[in-house]
């Protein structure tokens, strides 16, 4: 599997594991943790997705 | 890679997180009007003690006491209202939360970030007749309605704090 989706499936992970303790029990803290880190975190495994699914189709000619 | 790895791929990265963090923001976003996670910061727990304080004169102490408001009795409030004004609250508390778990830019003392808009008091009292009838009202009523005289010079005292 190419690196970018790896780091994608981490970060990307790391969010859902944040978001976790927002769902289960709203404190500052977990709130906090989910929207300053969270979602972040998703936004940066979506862009490395996103660019590693325009790098594959660069390579194969499409775009 | 297979279509169907790639499909899961789209889901995992692309749609699950959408779902999740608008399930998440609106989940906690409404736990957070509750009386509880205004108190999880100990810098408010003065201002609920005198809110439940059954002894308390203050304004917040009778709304609670009397049952004037039912649940979220900060929230209810504090809380802008109007088109954007709950979508504001939030951002602003938010950014409090941030501040005080960072303690960038912490205040020395709490206090309001602007003057208590009338129209947070309005919201309920504003349609109901007894105040709506009572002369002192009337005769403000325009002032009440732009800001220019606010409740609070009148009702006082709003919170009733223990330093």
């Amino acid at each position: 599997m190419p690196t970018l989706i790896e780091a994608a499936l981490i970060s990307t992970g790391l969010g859902f594991l944040l978001a976790v303790p927002c769902i289960v029990d709203t404190t500052p803290i977990t709130m906090c943790l989910f929207f300053f880190f969270g979602v972040p975190l998703f936004g940066l495994g979506f862009l490395l997705y996103a660019y590693s699914v325009l790098r594959d189709l660069r390579t194969h000619g499409i775009l | 890679m297979s279509t169907r790895e790639k499909l899961l791929l789209l889901v995992v990265l692309g749609v699950a997180p959408v779902l999740v963090t608008l399930a998440t923001f609106a989940m906690s976003f409404q736990r957070a009007e509750q009386v509880s996670f205004c108190g999880d910061c100990h810098t408010q727990a003065p201002w609920i003690v005198d809110m439940e304080d059954p002894n308390s004169k203050s304004l917040a102490a009778l709304h609670y006491r009397n049952r004037w408001i039912l649940d979220d009795q900060c929230y209810t409030c504090h809380a802008d209202y109007g088109f954007l004004g709950p979508i504001k609250t939030k951002i602003r508390a938010l950014k409090e939360v941030a501040i005080y778990y960072s303690g960038i830019g912490m205040p020395r003392q709490i206090k309001l970030p602007k003057p208590f808009p009338n129209a947070n008091c309005l919201q309920c009292h504003g349609p109901a007749a007894n105040f709506r009838s009572d002369p002192t009202h009337a005769a403000v009523m325009k002032a009440l309605v732009v800001n220019k005289l606010s409740c609070v010079t009148c009702h006082q005292p709003i919170h009733t704090i223990k330093r």
